[in-house]
């Protein structure tokens, strides 16, 4: 191997080695991340359950009044037309 | 992926980031953050991968990308107190100053010479992370081994 390309390879040592403390920081970053998750996940499980709940509610709702009024009409032509 | 996984990974390639980091920004400090931040994008991210050379490549080249966000944030390298000239006590090519040369190559050439000599790979697994043909890659090798031995002049030449 030529000089340069053995020297370049030489470089690596000039690398320190890797510190102890970045297993600890990785460790409480991922615990960070996994902590941060989890009641993001469960609010957003919440608000989809609130939402499609309000949502059933409001058609229901709205059927009802719908229904309610169609039977209305019904009886007032029947009775206008007796 | 799972803390278990992650963790298995972590270990697995802790160093070859560590290095590849440190080569791009000389600071223990700040190799050691993004090193970090690799590790968290990688953790995060919902990629399959085919192979585990394919896994090992993507998270070299989150790692170049994280190294390379550091250096614009930083702007300067931190000066080479340790270059005191081109050879050193017995005569050889100082490595500081070879390091301090390499510095001075255009990004795409001094990317091919930290993945070729510092993480030790093969120019298929250069091209694959630099997203560049093989040939592509052996060129951009010559050209820098070609201004190297430029910059450094003397039996070099």
């Amino acid at each position: 191997m030529p000089e340069l390309e053995k020297k370049l390879h030489e470089t690596k040592t000039l690398i320190p080695e890797v510190p102890q403390r970045l297993d600890i920081k990785m460790e409480e970053r991922i615990d960070g991340a996994t902590k941060v998750k989890r009641p993001l996940n469960f609010r957003l499980r919440f608000v989809l359950a609130t939402v499609v709940v309000a949502c059933v509610a409001l058609s229901a709702t709205t059927i009802a009044l719908f229904s309610h009024t169609q039977k209305e009409q019904k009886i007032i032509s029947q009775i206008t037309t007796v | 992926m799972t803390k278990e996984m992650f963790s298995e990974k972590y270990l697995t390639y802790k160093v070859m980031v560590f290095q590849i980091s440190y080569a791009y920004l000389r600071n223990i400090e700040d190799a050691e953050e993004a090193t970090l931040d690799s590790f968290m994008k990688f953790y995060k991210s919902t990629k399959k991968f085919q192979s585990v050379n394919h896994e090992k490549n993507y998270l070299i080249r989150v790692t170049i990308n994280t190294a390379k966000d550091y250096l614009k944030k930083i702007k300067a390298l931190p000066l080479n107190e340790e270059v005191h000239g081109v050879y050193d006590d017995n005569g050889e090519l100082d490595k500081h100053y070879v390091w301090a040369v390499v510095d001075e190559l255009e990004g795409k050439y001094k990317d091919v010479i930290y993945l070729r000599y510092t993480a030790d790979l093969p120019y298929k697994d250069i091209a694959s992370i630099l997203k560049i043909s093989e040939a592509l890659a052996r060129k951009y090798h010559e050209i820098a081994i070609k201004t190297l031995r430029e910059l450094i002049g003397g039996n070099y030449a």
